[in-house]
């Protein structure tokens, strides 16, 4: 009968799947300790500068007021600048010379060949602060004065070593085949450059760019030695006159 | 054969690469990075040697000598050795081994996790990278004061009675190098360990291997390339520390590159800083060759 | 000077990586429209001596020429050939449209020559229609037939390919095979082909170049190749191979009389000089020796020691006298008249051919 064959049959519902809780596992647990590890810190200044009086964390009050200051600096914002255009300027000099060595180190396989790519990794096993001062001396003995070129200088060496290694990473895995067939078809070295190899070793070049970046946006040693008086960038201002007054600071508070 | 000779002909019409010029120009593309690190990074080292084998004048340039006598004083004194020396490769040590263990369990992590949410992750790391020493100094000291989180939660839980000093100790320079080396450890074992193949695994689950031992014996093995590139680069980064060991230790932990730092700016004898350099770099050299020996021999097997 | 209509000629070319010599006096011709193999196992050159053709690698003696022209020092770029990849080495950051378009847009073509160019060459491999995806959306027999329309899109005056079936499975590969020549043919263009594969040389050439390390030991049609090996490598690379040792008798008509260690004498055919008198090593393959039941019906005795099941036919293994513990293999097909082990025989000779060492 009608009504039996409209019962037996559950009518379809359309349930949202439930989200089931689940205990986080050790790893889940210990990756978070070591997540917040590494970010911690900078969460911490982060949010100590929305506080609204001192240095404290967690903010009590939030306020863009010290912010805002900062902002206004003066010393900051043209340090900060000139960090910028530094490093800026000296990874993109450092990817470009990184890349006709890594493309022609690949294709010779001689002992000489693996020596030479080891020593333009030298900059990465000298360290940094000892490596400054003698590229200062060394600057200064050969153009007498530190300057702008000097500090340029020393950040695409300091940085050389990450495009490099990036590029050279994606070079190992490009089939040398596909030059030869550009060849094949008729376009010479310079057009198969452009439209064959380089397309293909672009994220080599991307990440190594970032990487210098990176470095010399971070970088304090060079700096410290090389920058020219009126060029103090962001991070002697830092280091040299914020980190002594914030040192007044505790002093006081405690 | 068919066709119009016109196509074949035409690769000989269309105006030829120069490539005299070409060769030319890749020439000088290679040779111009070549000369530009041969002249300031080589110089500078050679400038480095020299200074340090020069005798120190006070006022005035240092004057070469050839002499060995600021090694002699600073390998000779055991207060030099025990102190900064010894610290130096303590510390480094110490702080990789830590860098390594937490730096491995943050990628294994994320290289378990889908795509997307491994990119937004690995990318985070990469910022992390971007962020100043400074302010990372900055963060852990607002951490690690007296009156800090980690001090104010340790008591609120009752573990402790009075604050721990670790700000300007030797563990606070220690927090602040594993705070600087992880990222440098986590990147290259993201792109390690997700290269993996699963189905490795997965083998070893199917005689079975629990899952600690499957990751001893299968999963740590291949990432042993990986592990190897993160610990040399924080290995070598960190001995050379001086900006960590002068902010978090109040300059009381010596370091061997705090100190040339030191004797260098403060006390201009740049023969004495160059030849502590000097020292330094060859420490680094000789623990990295006899760290790569031995990984090599020992796991011979995953290369 | 090279004759008209001759495509490719290879002089005396040699090339060596230090010690290792990898191509020792190539000298070769190949007709205008002719299909040619050259097939040699791994490490017998043939890559090289195709690379050397296409301009990849300069030989350290020799010269090259491309329908007469020298093309020796000439970079691949200006020596308009066409050349299909093993793997194929299609630009994964390029359309199948761009792929072909690549070598025409050099060539300063108008967009839509380089359309219709680019058309016709997918016509002539049957892939029309798949112009806009990636390589990496095609299978292996389509990534196949794109790198040989890419080919074909310059209109080069002669293609090389590079074991470029080996990649493909059976099925696949057979068909390419009929493709390919059936294109050949069509197009009259001259191709050189490089394989390791015999049945392949076989049934697409017009000629066979055997390769053994470094040098050519003979080049000829598939049939002549076959039936009258110049060599023991070839006769052992193509096909079965029974050698059998003996001295000429004389020489008679185009023939040597060969008088076998084995017993009997048999006429067999030579492709190098040699005298009356001479010790000669001769092949016969299995199909050219018949098996008579009653060992004393003339020909050579031999006894049966192995006796292997093949489906439609039975391998028999021979001993022979004077041959040690070598082997003389015959197939026959399945019959009422199996023989066993132990059983005595007598074996006809219908052809033989003389063959000098590698």
């Amino acid at each position: 009968m009608a009504s039996i064959a409209q019962t037996s049959v559950p009518p379809v519902v359309r349930r949202r799947k439930a989200r089931r809780f689940r205990w986080p596992t050790g790893l889940e647990i210990a990756a978070l300790i070591a997540f917040l590890f590494v970010v911690g810190p900078i969460i911490v200044v982060a949010g100590a500068a929305l506080n609204a009086d001192e240095m404290a964390f967690p903010p009590r009050n939030l306020s863009l007021r010290w912010m805002i200051q900062a902002l206004q600096e003066r010393n900051f914002m043209t340090g900060a600048l000139v960090s910028f255009v530094v490093a800026a300027c000296a990874s993109a000099c450092s990817t470009l010379f990184a890349l006709p060595i890594a493309l022609g180190l690949r294709k010779a396989n001689t002992g000489w060949a693996r020596l030479l790519s080891l020593t333009f990794l030298g900059p990465l096993l000298v360290p940094s602060v000892i490596f400054a001062l003698a590229l200062y001396q060394t600057i200064m003995l050969m153009f007498g004065s530190s300057s702008f070129l000097g500090l340029f200088i020393g950040h695409v060496i300091v940085t050389m070593p990450y495009p490099i290694r990036t590029i050279t990473a994606v070079t190992e895995g490009l089939d040398p085949a596909l030059e030869d067939a550009a060849g094949s078809v008729g376009a010479g070295p310079v057009h198969t450059f452009l439209h064959v190899t380089l397309p293909l070793i672009k994220s080599g070049v991307m990440a190594g760019f970032l990487f210098a970046f990176i470095t010399s946006w971070n970088d304090f040693s060079i700096s410290i030695f090389l920058s020219p008086a009126e060029f103090k960038d962001q991070l002697r201002w830092f280091a040299h006159d914020v980190m002594p007054a914030f040192g007044e600071a505790r002093l006081a508070a405690e | 054969m068919s066709a119009t000779p016109s196509l074949s002909q035409r690769i000989d019409v269309v105006a030829p690469e120069n490539e005299g010029l070409w060769r030319l120009l890749s020439r000088c593309a290679m040779a111009t990075p070549f000369v530009f690190v041969l002249v300031f990074f080589f110089g500078p080292l050679v400038w480095l040697v020299l200074t340090s084998l020069s005798t120190h004048e006070l006022g005035s340039a240092p004057r070469l000598t050839f002499s060995l006598e600021h090694y002699r004083s600073y390998l000779g004194d055991p207060f030099f050795l025990i102190n900064s020396v010894w610290t130096t490769v303590r510390l480094a040590v110490l702080s990789t081994l830590f860098a390594l263990v937490i730096g491995y369990v943050l990628a294994y992590y994320i290289a378990e996790l889908p795509v997307r949410q491994r990119g937004l992750l690995t990318s985070f790391t990469v910022v992390s990278l971007a962020v100043n020493i400074v302010i990372r100094v900055f963060g852990l000291n607002v951490l690690l004061t007296n009156n800090g989180l980690l001090n104010s939660s340790l008591i609120w839980l009752g573990l402790i009675d009075r604050p721990l000093r670790i700000m300007y100790t030797e563990t606070g320079v220690l927090i602040g190098l594993v705070q600087i080396a992880v990222p440098y450890v986590v990147l290259p074992l993201i792109g390690m360990l997700a290269s993996i193949d699963p189905a490795l695994r997965e083998a070893a689950a199917s005689v079975g291997a629990s899952k600690m031992r499957t990751f001893w014996t299968v999963t740590f093995p291949l990432s042993i390339p990986g592990v190897i590139a993160g610990t040399l680069i924080v290995f070598t980064l960190n001995a050379a520390a001086f900006a960590i060991p002068a902010m978090m230790g109040g300059g009381r932990v010596r370091m061997m590159g705090m100190m040339a730092y030191q004797q260098a700016s403060i006390n201009g004898n740049f023969p004495f800083a160059a030849a502590v350099g000097i020292c330094l770099f060859l420490l680094s050299l000789i623990i990295t060759i006899v760290y790569l020996y031995v990984v090599n021999r020992k796991f011979k097997a995953a290369r | 000077m090279t004759s008209p209509g001759i495509d490719i000629e290879l002089n005396g070319c040699s090339k060596s990586y230090g010690a290792v010599p990898v191509l020792d006096d190539v000298s070769l011709q190949v007709k205008a429209g002719d299909f040619v193999t050259v097939l040699g196992p791994s490490g017998c050159g043939k890559t090289t001596t195709l690379r050397v053709i296409g301009g990849f690698i300069t030989p350290d003696v020799g010269e090259v020429k491309i329908r007469g022209r020298e093309v020796t020092d000439l970079p691949p770029y200006r020596r308009n050939i066409g050349v299909v990849f093993q793997n194929y080495a299609l630009w994964p950051h390029m359309t199948v449209f761009d792929n072909l378009a690549f070598g025409l847009r050099i060539r300063k073509m108008g967009r839509e020559e380089i359309a219709a160019q680019v058309d016709k060459s997918l016509g002539m491999v049957r892939l029309e229609g798949l112009k806009d995806r990636y390589p990496r959306e095609l299978s292996g027999g389509q990534q196949q037939r794109v790198a040989m329309a890419r080919a074909l899109a310059i209109d080069p005056e002669v293609i090389i390919l590079d074991e470029p079936l080996s990649n493909l499975d059976r099925r696949l590969r057979e068909d390419m095979r009929i493709e390919l020549k059936r294109l050949q043919r069509s197009l009259g263009v001259t191709m050189l082909f490089v394989t390791h594969d015999q049945e392949e040389a076989l049934s697409m050439s017009d000629q066979v170049v055997v390769m053994h390390k470094g040098r050519i030991q003979q080049m000829a049609d598939p049939r002549t190749v076959y039936q009258r090996p110049a060599t023991a490598f070839v006769a052992r690379f193509l096909g079965n191979a029974n050698f059998l040792a003996g001295r000429i008798e004389r020489i008679e008509g185009g023939a040597a009389l060969v008088a076998l260690d084995a017993g009997g004498v048999t006429p067999a055919a030579f492709s190098s000089p040699v005298r009356a008198g001479d010790p000669v090593r001769i092949v016969v393959r299995p199909e050219w020796l018949s098996i008579l039941r009653d060992p004393a019906a003339g020909g050579i005795r031999a006894q049966v020691r192995e006796v292997i099941y093949e489906g439609a036919s039975i391998r028999y293994g021979l001993a022979f006298p004077y041959a040690g513990e070598d082997l003389v293999f015959v197939h026959e097909l399945v019959g009422a008249n199996t023989l066993n082990p132990g059983d005595e025989v007598s074996v006809n000779v219908s052809n033989a051919v003389i063959v000098t060492e590698d």
